[in-house]
């Protein structure tokens, strides 16, 4: 390739990257931290009993129970079963939902809000939803730019793949970690940038399907792609959840069980659905449907279906690295920060050419490790007060945008001591808050890579502050 | 291994992301230490002027609105115009989209006469309209 090609692809990097970084590294940071959303929902709440498995006749008496206890209407009714990978029993409807034990009984109110202001923030930016997601889609599609015009622009890809020089002042080294991260995940990084764009651009081609050949009729445009309800008209009646749950050992044996969906409730259409993951599949779950009384009627036909209706059903588990188990969400994990250290080398070559600007220079690294602050606090006072986390997290953020501009030590090492600080803090205030159950699997399992974050940034911190790289 | 234990699909997924950890032994093998610089530039301020900043509020315009809306149109009219299923021709829609978006965003960037890039794109958005409206879609062939 010519050099005029490889400048132009520089320029188009350079642009997109730049002038794109703060969304990129939000949604590249939170949607490394969600990968284990499902692992802090547990830690939010250590102390719930976990099970293996549940019988028919425990789902029954703990939706006995739930729905003694909750009559407001619903159109849904939900159980979330232990085999799912949270170990627990949850019974919800549409406003509430509450963990179940051992023998059915209820135990305490399911309260997630801080990995639901995690996931908000990757999925929306905490904006308005359809805004949200269809600006972080975008994000997915400028992903792809970048692999794209950063594969373009590298101008030694064969004799620099295997090339890291350290030292001098930096600068090298971050232009090659950038550069050995982007072209040796890149199929990484297109599988993100595509399947991220699939949440919120799916939703405009469904509206523009619609318009152009179905009169506005969305369901029509989802039908061609998900498998409609069926069409029942039965007597209204108690949904039959325990026997259905105990038919699927014989109708899937194999296949995991996620959770199950009461559609319609108190309607004459009720209908049962369980969803249950096949193994050797990447779609979310093949879903079985019975009637009120618990009868089996078929399967949606997901897993044998057509290759496109896979494709779209295969999104959420190649997104969110859901399809393996640990080994595959650690694998997202390590390659998601790998893509989050892309979006702080990129700005930082960038920075580094320009001499580095001292405020500017200041505010990058206060958005990227205040961002670690933010989130940090904003976990800790979820802890104490029941309020909106999402205004919390950004008026945190905001409060150390500001202080960056007023304070002029407030530099990389300043911010990555303050991001330790405010961990080990709301570590402590966990233990506090969580007495003996911050000692259990599900409380250790995210607490232990938090302390190692201290223990790194605090490490790093010195470092910097000895002056060296 | 890990397509037999867990079939093709997830084994697929492994063996394009597991060399991005894999390559690193070698890459730690062969790093230099260069030598410490001798020199240390002066920062240079960043620039500010109302035409610059103007022109950088245009191309978030053109990247994330027109953009948007070329890349969907014309994702949709090719992907209508394949011959499979409807349910294909959607899936493949969805995942064509953000790659013809990614590739008009590096052309946007790549060419130096912006204004004639803009009038590609409405050209290219304009051709992918009228195909959309005129196609007889949504008539099932099976593949």
């Amino acid at each position: 390739m010519n050099k005029t090609t490889k400048q132009a692809a520089l320029n188009a990097h350079s642009w997109v990257g730049v002038f794109l970084s703060v969304l990129l590294f939000l949604v590249c940071w939170s949607g490394t931290l969600a990968v284990f959303h499902q692992e802090f929902e547990r830690w939010e709440q250590p102390g719930v009993t976990e099970l293996e498995s549940v019988s028919g006749d425990v789902i029954d008496t703990a939706m006995a129970n739930f729905l003694a206890e909750h009559k407001e209407e619903t159109h849904h009714l939900f159980v979330v079963l232990p085999t799912s990978n949270i170990p627990r029993l949850v019974v919800e409807n549409d406003h509430t939902a509450w963990f179940a034990g051992a023998s059915g009984e209820l135990l305490e109110e399911e309260s997630v809000s801080f990995t639901k202001m995690l996931v908000d923030l990757h999925l929306y930016l905490n904006l308005p939803a359809s805004w949200g997601m269809i600006l972080v889609s975008a994000l997915g599609a400028i992903i792809v730019t970048l692999v794209i015009t950063g594969i373009v622009a590298h101008k030694r890809i064969k004799k620099d793949a295997f090339r890291l020089r350290q030292g001098g002042n930096g600068q090298q080294y971050q232009i090659d970690l950038h550069n050995r991260f982007g072209l040796w995940a890149s199929p990484f990084h297109l599988i993100i940038g595509i399947t991220g764009a699939y949440f919120g651009l799916a939703g405009l081609v469904l509206v523009l399907v619609a318009q152009l050949y179905f009169g506005g009729d969305r369901d029509a445009v989802i039908e061609k792609i998900f498998t409609p309800d069926p069409e029942l008209s039965q007597p209204v009646s108690t949904p039959q959840i325990g026997k259905a749950v105990e038919q699927m050992a014989t109708i899937a044996p194999d296949n995991q069980l996620i959770f199950l969906t009461v559609h319609e409730v108190n309607t004459p259409e009720q209908f049962i659905e369980i969803y249950a993951r096949v193994p050797g599949k990447m779609i979310y779950s093949e879903n079985y449907r019975f009637d009120s009384a618990g009868n089996y009627l078929g399967a949606a036909g997901y897993a044998d279906g057509h290759w496109g209706k896979q494709v779209v059903y295969a999104m959420y588990r190649l997104h969110f690295g859901d399809f393996a188990g640990i080994p595959s969400k650690l694998l997202y994990f390590v390659l998601g920060i790998m893509l989050t250290v892309l979006c702080i080398s990129g700005m930082e070559i960038w920075l580094a050419k320009k001499a580095n600007p001292p405020l500017a220079t200041r505010l990058w690294h206060c958005v990227v490790w205040g961002s670690v602050s933010a989130l940090a606090l904003t976990a800790l006072i979820d802890m104490f007060a029941a309020i909106p986390l999402i205004p919390v997290f950004w008026i945190v953020m905001a409060l150390n945008l500001t202080l960056t501009v007023a304070v002029k030590s407030l530099d990389k090492s300043a911010w990555l001591g303050m991001s330790a600080l405010s961990v080990l803090v709301m570590l402590f205030a966990y233990v506090i808050c969580h007495g003996g159950d911050a000692m259990s699997l599900p409380a250790l399992q995210l607490n232990i890579p938090m302390l190692a974050y201290v223990g790194w940034a605090l490490l790093r911190c010195k470092q910097l502050r000895a002056g060296t790289n | 291994m890990w397509s037999r234990a867990t079939g093709w699909e997830t084994g697929s997924v492994f063996a394009l992301c597991l060399p991005a950890i894999g390559v690193w032994p070698l890459i730690l093998a062969n790093r230099q230490t260069l030598p410490s610089p001798k020199n240390q530039p002066a920062p240079k301020p960043l620039s500010f002027v109302r035409r610059e900043v103007l022109q950088h509020a245009g191309h978030y315009l053109v990247i994330l609105i027109v953009l948007l809306v070329v890349s969907l149109l014309s994702s949709l009219a090719v992907s209508l115009a394949l011959p499979m299923k409807e349910t294909g021709q959607l899936a493949t829609c969805i995942v064509l989209l953000p790659v013809i978006w990614g590739l008009l965003g590096y052309h946007y960037f790549a060419v130096a006469s912006k204004p004639k890039a803009l009038a590609l794109y409405t050209v290219l958005g304009a051709l992918s309209a009228a195909y959309l409206l005129f196609i007889p879609a949504f008539q099932a062939v099976s593949v």
